[in-house]
């Protein structure tokens, strides 16, 4: 049986958006150890460049 | 999943997520940024795997549209510690209401446009 494109795309985002709204949404639990500012810059600057990687990644391979 | 998304707008208004108190100002800007990041990220991977569905859902030229404005948003991130919030909010209320964008297209990315602007609206 055919499967709606629609509906494989909501299978494989799922996961995803779950993950990123859990994430926005985290609570702190006050006894865990708290980042350093080391920390979270590191991962902001990761975070960035990764996505902006993906973004030159996709448009070299579809030129308008 | 479209249920998901509205309980996820629902709780945005709100639900907010401040800074670990451990961070100094550098550091909690980082996180906040990291945050829109995110959700900007979200947006732009569902319109890439909508277009890489066959048949494609999203058009890749509107996929196109929406990896420029996510770099857009970015680059905005990247260069400002102040102000940005609002104009990435701009860059993706006017992609939001580009003309060229089929409505069904619309339709599909808005629950992630919508996130989008709660989280940014929350960081301003």
């Amino acid at each position: 049986m055919a499967v709606s494109p629609l509906v494989l795309l909501a299978i494989q985002e799922t996961p995803a958006i779950i993950a990123t709204i859990k994430d926005l949404f985290a609570k702190q639990n006050p006894d865990a150890p708290q980042p350093t500012d080391a920390e979270v810059i590191a991962a902001y600057q990761q975070a960035l460049q990764s996505s902006l990687d993906k973004d030159a990644a996709w448009l070299s391979q579809h030129p308008e | 999943m479209r249920k998901l998304l509205l309980l996820a707008l629902l709780c945005a208004g709100c639900a907010s997520t401040a800074p670990p108190k451990s961070l100094s100002p550098v550091g909690a800007a980082a996180f906040q940024k990291t945050r829109a990041i995110k959700v900007l990220d979200l947006l732009r991977d569902t319109a890439i795997d909508a277009n890489a569905q066959q048949p494609p859902l999203i058009s890749t030229a509107t996929t196109r549209k929406v990896v420029q404005a996510h770099q857009l948003s970015l680059q905005a991130i990247q260069a400002s510690d102040s102000g940005w919030a609002a104009a990435v909010g701009v860059t993706l209320a006017k992609l939001s209401h580009d003309p060229s964008l089929l409505p069904e297209e619309v339709q599909r990315l808005s629950p992630y446009f919508e996130l989008a602007a709660q989280v940014l609206k929350g960081l301003q």
